[in-house]
C-alpha cells in the first residue's frame, strides 16, 4: 500500500507540472514576441530545446544508474536506468520530430547534416540500441549487466558525438541559418518562455520516469510474489 | 607483468594459429572488402566524382563493414565448444584478457587494411606511397579505436538471440564519430596534410574505449 504522504507528494508534483506546462504554453505561444527573422515559426524552439534537454539528462542518468547497478548489483538501479533510457529515447524522438518541422521553413529542407541534428540523431540510434538490447537476451541477470555496460558506453559517446559533429561541420559548412537560435534570446519574455518550457519538460520527464520505475518495481514485486506462491503450492 | 606478457603471447599465438589454419576470418573479411570496393566504384561512377576523392571513404567503409564481420566471427569462434569458459577461467583480470583480444583483433584488421592499400591505388588511382607515414598513423589510430570499441560491443551482442543482426545495429552508430575523424584524417594524409586535430580525436577515442573496455570487460564475462 502506498503511503498517504507519497500520494500527496505525487499529486502535488502533478499539480505543479500542470501549472508550469500551462504557463510555458502561454508564454511560448502568446506573450513571447515572434523572432525578428523567423517570425512565429521560431516558437517551436521552446518545445524543441525543451525536449532535447531531458533526453540528454536521461542519457547521463543511464550511465550513472548503470554504474551504480554494476557496483551494488541492486535491481532497483537497473530499473531506474532502464526507464531513463526509454524516456531519453522518447524525448529524443520528440526533438527529432520538432527539429525537421522547424528546419523546413528556416533552412528550406526537412533535414540538414547540421552538428546538432546529426549528434541528436546518432545518440537516438545509440539509445535505440540500448532500449531494444534487453528484449533479445533471455537471461534476466545477463540482460541487466549487458544493458548497464552498453548504457555506460552510450553515455561516454555523448561528448564524443557532440564534438566530432561540431568539428565536422566547421570543415563542411552546413546550410546558412537565417538566424541563430540564440539571437533573439535577449528578450526577457523569450527567456521566461524558454525557462518555463525547460522546467515543464524536465518535470514531465521526471513524472514519467517516476511512474515508470514504480511500475517496474511493482512488476518485480509481483514476479517475486508469484514465485513464492508457486513454491508454497509445490510444498503443499 | 611477466604473467601479463605471457597471457598476451599465448592469446596472440592461439588466435593467429587458428586464423592461419582456417583463414576463415581473414579471407571472408578481405574478399568482402574487395567486393565492397568494386560496389563503391560502380555505385559512384555516374556521379562525376573522381575515384581518387573516394579513396578514404572507400577504405573506411571496408574497414567498418569487414571489421564488423571479422570481430563477429572471432568472437563466435571463442563461443564454439565453450572456449570462452576456458578464457574466463584464466587466472588473470578480465581487463588483461580484453587487451589481449584487442591486440589480436587489431593485428588482424590492420594487416587486412594494409593489404587493401595497393588495391585502392589500383582501383581508385590514388598515390598511396607519397605520404605513407601520415596515412599509416591515421589507419593505426582509427583501427585501434574501432577495434577497442568493437571487442567490447561484440561480447554484449553475442549473448543475444539475434547476435548477427544486433551487432552492426549497436556497433555502427557508436562508430559514427570515429568514422568522421578517420575519414578526415586519412583524406588529409592522402592530400599530404597532417590533420593533427582529428588524429588526436582518434587517439583520445582509442584511449577512452580501451580504458572502458579494461574496466567493463569483467562484467561481460560473468556467467
Amino acid at each position: 500500500m502506498a503511503k498517504q504522504s507519497d500520494i500527496v507528494r505525487a499529486l502535488l508534483i502533478l499539480v505543479i507540472l500542470f501549472v508550469v506546462m500551462e504557463l510555458a504554453l502561454i508564454w511560448a505561444l502568446g506573450i513571447a514576441p515572434p523572432d525578428r527573422n523567423q517570425g512565429d515559426i521560431q516558437r517551436i524552439f521552446y518545445f524543441h530545446l525543451g525536449s532535447v534537454w531531458p533526453a540528454f539528462m536521461a542519457f547521463f542518468y543511464v550511465a550513472f544508474a548503470s554504474i551504480r547497478y554494476l557496483v551494488t548489483r541492486l535491481d532497483s538501479w537497473d530499473r531506474k536506468a532502464r526507464v531513463a533510457g526509454q524516456i531519453g529515447l522518447c524525448f529524443c524522438t520528440m526533438a527529432m520530430i520538432t527539429g525537421p518541422i522547424w528546419a523546413k521553413p528556416t533552412w528550406g529542407v526537412w533535414w540538414a547534416w547540421d552538428a546538432r541534428l546529426t549528434s541528436t540523431f546518432v545518440l537516438w540510434l545509440i539509445f535505440l540500441g540500448y532500449v531494444i538490447l534487453r528484449d533479445y537476451v533471455d537471461d534476466r541477470d545477463k540482460a541487466r549487466r549487458l544493458s548497464a555496460v552498453l548504457g555506460i558506453l552510450g553515455a561516454a559517446m555523448v561528448p564524443l558525438v557532440y564534438f566530432s559533429t561540431r568539428w565536422f561541420e566547421n570543415q563542411h559548412p552546413g546550410p546558412v541559418l537565417l538566424a541563430d537560435e540564440d539571437s533573439g534570446i535577449k528578450d526577457p519574455h523569450m527567456l521566461a518562455a524558454l525557462f518555463l518550457a525547460l522546467a515543464a519538460f524536465s518535470l514531465l520527464s521526471y513524472v514519467f520516469w517516476k511512474r515508470g520505475t514504480e511500475l517496474l518495481d511493482l512488476q518485480a514485486r509481483l514476479r517475486l510474489l508469484r514465485m513464492r506462491v508457486r513454491v508454497l503450492e509445490e510444498e503443499r | 607483468m611477466k604473467d601479463v606478457l605471457h597471457l598476451f603471447t599465448l592469446m596472440l599465438r592461439k588466435d593467429l594459429k587458428r586464423e592461419i589454419r582456417s583463414k576463415e576470418i581473414f579471407l571472408s573479411a578481405f574478399l568482402f572488402s574487395v567486393i565492397l570496393l568494386c560496389v563503391i566504384y560502380f555505385a559512384t561512377a555516374g556521379t562525376g566524382v573522381s575515384p581518387s576523392k573516394l579513396t578514404a571513404a572507400g577504405l573506411w567503409l571496408c574497414i567498418l563493414f569487414s571489421g564488423t564481420i571479422g570481430l563477429n566471427r572471432t568472437h563466435q569462434s571463442e563461443m564454439a565448444n565453450g572456449c570462452i569458459r576456458a578464457l574466463i577461467l584464466a587466472p588473470h583480470d578480465a581487463g588483461w584478457l580484453y587487451l589481449a583480444k584487442f591486440i589480436t583483433n587489431f593485428v588482424l584488421l590492420l594487416v587486412m587494411t594494409v593489404l587493401l592499400l595497393p588495391l585502392l591505388a589500383l582501383f581508385f588511382h590514388t598515390a598511396i606511397g607519397t605520404h605513407l607515414p601520415q596515412l599509416l598513423l591515421s589507419l593505426i589510430l582509427g583501427v585501434s579505436a574501432f577495434v577497442a570499441l568493437g571487442t567490447l560491443v561484440v561480447v554484449i551482442t553475442a549473448n543475444t538471440r539475434i547476435k548477427d543482426v544486433l551487432f552492426p545495429i549497436i556497433q555502427l552508430p557508436l562508430v559514427i564519430p570515429l568514422l568522421m575523424g578517420a575519414v578526415e584524417a586519412t583524406q588529409a594524409a592522402l592530400n599530404g596534410e597532417f590533420a593533427s586535430g582529428w588524429l588526436q580525436f582518434l587517439g583520445v577515442m582509442a584511449v577512452i574505449f580501451l580504458c572502458l573496455g579494461f574496466i567493463l570487460y569483467e562484467f561481460l564475462l560473468e556467467e
